[in-house]
């Protein structure tokens, strides 16, 4: 059955009679986790200049700072893509412009954490653990935040009737390294770690899983009983390797392949409620571009691959909100290698039909030096705790654990209102 | 004087290379006399007495190697172990000739060279320009000599020993310019002192540049002090002397003492690649460090002084005794067995030989509840694979194989180095991994190891013949289902070849192989 009908079963609800074909889930299962919702965080790793993102074209500032690195204004051929009066978008942004306009896209200046340090290393650390100072080991956020993820409530809980579901791994990190942001008690599952996962046939795959099945064949002490989790949560992610992955409909390069994977197991509707992918190359030291080069490069590279992936995703990208984020920013004024420094506040992008989009959300900062952190990097204004706070509770229904952000409680009230009221 | 006699007395460190000579430490470390403090053995030692042993004061045992031991005695080939002498070890030739950079002093490393190995550059002019070596290429020699020491040293305690100590003195040899001094705190501090005396270590750790220069670098933890930057590094240093080193988190410790000890430490500094002591800087009043005085002016000498207080301090004894009884007996052991540990350390001054024979000889390690319940780190993994199997690890991309398994050495940013128990190893992804790296290395796929795949399974012999081999000489004792998963799919491969490979491949991801 080719792909295109089978989507019309689906969409039709026939989705049961296809069960069998596919492979071992269940059709109730699926069915009601149709509606729930996932949300997929990809850290934008090497400090992301919002500056060129979110452009203040109008800001004699702007352009004053950054002779050669200053986006021209909309009007100019290559110019800012015009969202508000006063802002723009970079133009290799130009494949997410339909979602701002369809009001699917929020971007959110002055992102970021209230912390000193500028090294890239220590803040990603940081921010991932979900803490201001951290010298020691720790867990992250997200594995912190999605512990007590077995059933939304109960209700749900008395559906997962099938064995899969039971073992499904709440969180799907493409790659091969599971982030920080990732590490501790939950049980989460990096694609890349997925036994013969190079293998499209899943022969090896199978082979191997039946091979260490027979080693961990049941419970026992803590290695027995991780080994077994382990497995099991393949098996549950099985039905997902089944399904077609749409590779070529990306741009080429590691975050399309991190996207397609991640698209085909939320196709799968397994119900895992959180994706998290990574994509590097922020670093723009020198020579960073203006409309075009370096910068301009990745950018496009960011939003043609969240384009395709929206696309990929079919019937389920409703439900799903992308955020991308990253450590800190970078410095107002361009540096002597046309390029810019580690700063302090960012841009994240939040995609999504639930996302309240078609806007920059709260105000854009002021390039006056007076204003500025430091004398030279955009301040913090939103704190990403608050975003992933609201992210988690707005979006995913998460009632979030006391001990989530160390000395931080995220409250509604300071919520940015990236989501969508139901 | 002062700050002339502080040069001579520490810093030609740069200048001597590993042989690093401080009248702060004391002198080569003797081999100890026997320890009056040493219980007898428990008596009529079989194989698997001798695999347990292999398993917690190794990195692994080789194939036949209970069976060495267990001929030539345990007590025996203790002894051989804690006379071996890092300054002797016959293995630093090789490793010398084949990693010079993880040899070279500060100086040789800053001086341009001929461009030394860089996969990346192979072939390109420019590149072959003589340069200074750059941190991604010393580390990568640091990471392959220790990995390769480990792999193939006689001397496996001591490489053990070496091991716990750079974990517990963790130093991040991939930040700043820690990897000019890393090759030399590691042979000229950490390995000289494995099995000496706690104390020397300490002081020798304080006075080398790698450890203040680490913690410099480390953000997160760092906030300046009273007297700015410089006293307020101090300080970070001084919190983590309590807090890590030596008493501990519950030593009985106050931020006042964490104060005080940085005003004791006050004037020491790293300056060109070596600590040096500037009486000016110092903090001339009276101090007070958990109840010990330090009456004013004291000077230069009251770091040491400090230092030796605080490696006599029982809770220091107590917190290094029971970090041992974790590495070396259980993930929770005893108070009794601490107890016991510290009573050794306690009458033999800190002289970790002593220490160590009264663990081999203490029954809780004996245990049958003890053995074959901790698990191993990613390190003990790997090397204890390469060791069984008869690897080689070559240079290039050992330290891949080591970072994906998520324990690259030299490269643990926070302080408390890795993690020991079995808790922080025993999980989905790690897992993962290792059968990943288990099935590749088995085939003989795993970049810079030299291994011919299936070996040392037989190239002759029947499905039963191989199964006997992998249970009883690889892993010595393997549950009934994994000896029958053996015996399933060895008999499904399609050859030979094909069967010895996944005997190896299952030997490695087993359960069994996981444990220590």
């Amino acid at each position: 059955m080719s792909a295109l009908s089978r989507r019309r079963l689906l969409r039709l609800g026939i989705g049961a009679a296809l069960g069998a074909r596919v492979g071992p889930w269940r059709a109730d299962a699926r069915a009601q986790d149709a509606d729930a919702p996932v949300l997929v965080a990809i850290m934008l790793r090497g400090a992301l200049d919002g500056l060129s993102v979110l452009v203040p074209h109008r800001d004699p500032a702007y352009a004053r700072a950054r002779p050669t690195l200053a986006i021209p204004p909309p009007a100019v051929l290559q110019g800012a893509l015009p969202l508000t009066d006063e802002l723009g978008m970079h133009p290799a942004l130009r494949p997410l412009l339909p979602a701002y306009r369809e009001g699917r896209l929020a971007l959110v200046p002055g992102f970021g954490a209230p912390v000193d340090t500028r090294s890239h290393f220590e803040a990603q650390r940081l921010m991932e653990l979900g803490q201001l100072h951290a010298d020691r080991h720790g867990d992250g956020f997200l594995s912190r935040a999605l512990s007590g993820v077995g059933a939304r409530d109960g209700s749900s809980r008395s559906r997962r009737a099938t064995h899969a579901s039971a073992h499904l791994p709440v969180a799907v990190a493409a790659g091969s390294h599971l982030p920080l942001l990732l590490r501790g008690e939950a049980p989460v599952l990096a694609l890349g770690q997925v036994i013969g996962a190079g293998d499209p046939t899943g022969r090896e795959r199978a082979s191997r899983v039946g091979v260490l099945s027979s080693l961990y064949p049941h419970g026992g002490d803590l290695v027995l009983d991780v080994g077994r989790a382990s497995l099991d949560m393949l098996r549950a992610l099985e039905p997902a390797f089944a399904l077609p992955l749409r590779a070529d409909a990306y741009p080429p390069g590691p975050l399309g392949r991190s996207l397609a994977e991640v698209a085909r197991v939320i196709r799968a509707r397994l119900g895992v409620p959180v994706f998290y992918a990574e994509v590097d190359g922020w670093d723009t030291h020198a020579n960073q571009g203006a409309s075009t080069g370096l910068l301009a490069y990745h950018l496009d590279r960011l939003a043609a691959s969240l384009a395709a992936f929206e696309a990929d995703l079919g019937e389920t990208a409703p439900r799903v909100v992308v955020v991308c984020f990253t450590e800190f920013g970078r410095t107002v004024r361009e540096n002597g290698s046309a390029g810019t420094d580690h700063g302090h506040g960012s841009v994240a992008m939040v995609l999504g039909a639930r996302v309240a989009g078609g806007r920059v959300l709260g105000s854009f900062p002021s390039l006056a030096a007076g204003d500025l952190y430091e004398a030279r990097d955009l301040p913090v204004t939103v704190d990403y705790r608050d975003v992933f706070g609201e992210l988690l509770v707005r979006h995913l229904g998460l009632a979030l654990p006391p001990g989530l952000f160390p000395g931080f409680a995220p409250a509604p009230e300071r919520f940015p209102g990236l989501v969508r009221a139901r | 004087m002062t700050l002339r006699v502080a040069l001579l007395v520490l810093g030609i460190a740069s200048c001597r290379g590993s042989d690093v000579r401080s009248e702060a430490a004391s002198e080569a470390p003797r081999p100890a006399e026997p320890a009056s403090v040493a219980r007898p053995l428990p008596r009529d030692l079989d194989v698997d007495d001798a695999r347990h042993l292999l398993a917690r004061f190794t990195f692994g045992a080789r194939l036949g190697e209970p069976e060495r031991v267990l001929a030539q005695g345990i007590e025996p080939w203790l002894e051989e172990q804690l006379r071996a002498d890092a300054a002797r070890d016959p293995l630093s030739d090789t490793l010398r000739q084949r990693y010079p950079l993880a040899f070279a002093t500060p100086r040789e490393l800053l001086e341009p060279r001929p461009a030394h190995r860089d996969p990346q550059v192979m072939g390109d002019p420019a590149a072959a320009a003589p340069r200074p070596a750059e941190l991604s290429e010393v580390l990568f020699e640091l990471q392959a000599a220790i990995v390769t020491r480990q792999t193939r040293s006689e001397h496996q305690l001591l490489e053990v020993m070496a091991d716990f100590w750079l974990n517990h003195f963790n130093v991040n040899a991939a930040k700043g310019r820690v990897y000019l001094v890393a090759g030399q705190y590691l042979d000229g501090v950490i390995r000289r002192h494995a099995l000496g005396t706690f104390e020397d270590l300490l002081v020798a750790v304080a006075m080398h540049p790698a450890m203040r220069m680490y913690l410099d670098n480390a953000s997160g933890s760092e906030r300046p002090g009273i007297g700015g930057r410089a006293s307020g590094m101090n300080e970070n240093y001084a919190r983590e002397l309590l807090e890590l080193h030596t008493v501990g988190v519950d030593g009985g410790y106050s931020q006042r003492d964490v104060e005080e000890a940085a005003r004791v430490l006050s004037g020491w500094r790293p300056v060109d690649l070596a600590v040096a002591y500037s009486e000016s800087l110092h903090d001339p009043g009276p101090k007070v460090v958990m109840g010990r005085h330090f009456p004013a002016g004291g000077g230069m000498r009251e770091a040491e002084e400090l230092l030796r207080f605080l490696a006599r301090h029982p809770s220091t004894v107590r917190h290094l005794s029971r970090k041992l009884a974790v590495r070396f007996v259980s993930d929770h052991p005893s108070e009794a067995l601490v107890d016991r540990i510290a009573d050794a350390w306690a009458r033999t001054g800190g002289d970790i030989r002593s220490v160590l024979r009264a663990i081999v000889a203490d029954p809780e390690l004996w245990a049958e509840e003890n053995r074959r319940t901790k698990v191993k780190t990613s390190l003990e993994w790997l090397v204890g694979a390469f060791r069984l199997l008869g690897v080689e690890p070559s240079d290039v991309d050992v330290r891949r194989v080591a970072n994906r398994l998520g324990q690259a050495p030299y490269s643990q940013r926070v302080p408390t180095g890795y993690p020991e128990v079995a808790t922080e190893w025993a999980n989905g992804a790690q897992l993962s991994v290792r059968w990943q790296v288990a099935f590749q290395l088995a085939r003989g796929h795993t970049p810079g190891v030299t291994y011919a795949a299936g070996d040392p399974l037989p190239r002759e012999g029947s499905v039963e013949e191989h199964v006997r081999f992998v249970c009883d000489r690889l892993l010595g004792r393997v549950s009934p289902s994994t000896e029958q998963a053996l015996r399933d799919h060895l008999a499904e491969a399609p050859n030979v070849e094909q069967r010895r490979i996944l005997a190896v491949a299952m030997a490695l991801s087993s359960p069994e192989f996981q444990r220590q």
